[in-house]
């Protein structure tokens, strides 16, 4: 398989099948709008896993402090390649937080395309966290080959 | 409440793919206040495994 084509993949530049899937719009095919990607939190309890296929609300922790329903945002860099891997995810080092935020047994961030129907991208599980009255903060790994969020092989 | 009798408490949970910097506040044998921040150390799944193509 082509290195190249495993990066494209992530940029969306590749259209398989013969039928055409539903898409919300980009505005331009020249110059498309990059969707808007969104981080939920998620019970110890909640089943979210490689089979989830959309956000959903079932098992999220409950909204605290600035944590609401949906999660929050965040911002997927352009993907890269390197060798035989491409990779995406944010920047080296970012972090994602909510505060005065209590939330009891979670160990599961959804991360899920808000623009294309909220469709499920990747599931990322941790020891289970209990936080009160606090802040949450995720530090994203180096945004490289190999460590980056989302890699292709 | 007296902030004076409050006891802070810091440490690291150690994980092969992810470190959590704990915060914690006592206030005698009641947890206050309880903060993460989780430094992920590399993209996983659920399952440990990055997305392959054959």
């Amino acid at each position: 398989m082509c290195n190249s084509f495993k990066q494209e993949l992530m940029r969306g530049q590749h259209l398989f099948g013969t039928t055409s899937p539903t898409l919300v719009s980009r505005t331009s095919l020249t110059a498309p709008t990059p969707d808007v990607f969104r981080i939920a939190l998620y019970l110890a309890s909640a089943t979210v896993n490689a089979s989830t296929t959309t956000y959903s609300a079932t098992g999220e922790v409950p909204n605290s402090g600035t944590y609401t329903a949906g999660g929050s945002i965040i911002t997927i860099q352009d993907p890269g390649l390197t060798g035989t891997t491409a990779f995406a995810g944010p920047t080296s080092a970012s972090t994602v937080s909510w505060t005065t935020f209590t939330g009891t047994a979670f160990d599961c961030a959804l991360i899920y395309n808000s623009t294309q129907g909220n469709r499920a991208v990747s599931v990322h599980t941790f020891a289970s966290q209990t936080i009160t009255a606090g802040t949450f903060t995720i530090t994203f790994p180096t945004n490289a080959a190999g460590t980056a969020i989302l890699n292709l092989a | 409440m007296d902030e004076s009798e409050l006891v802070k408490k810091e440490y690291v949970e150690e994980h092969p793919e992810h470190d959590g910097h704990i915060t914690e506040y006592w206030l005698k044998d009641e947890l206050v206040h309880r903060s993460v921040h989780l430094f992920m150390k590399k993209g996983l799944d659920v399952f440990g495994q990055s997305a392959v193509l054959a």
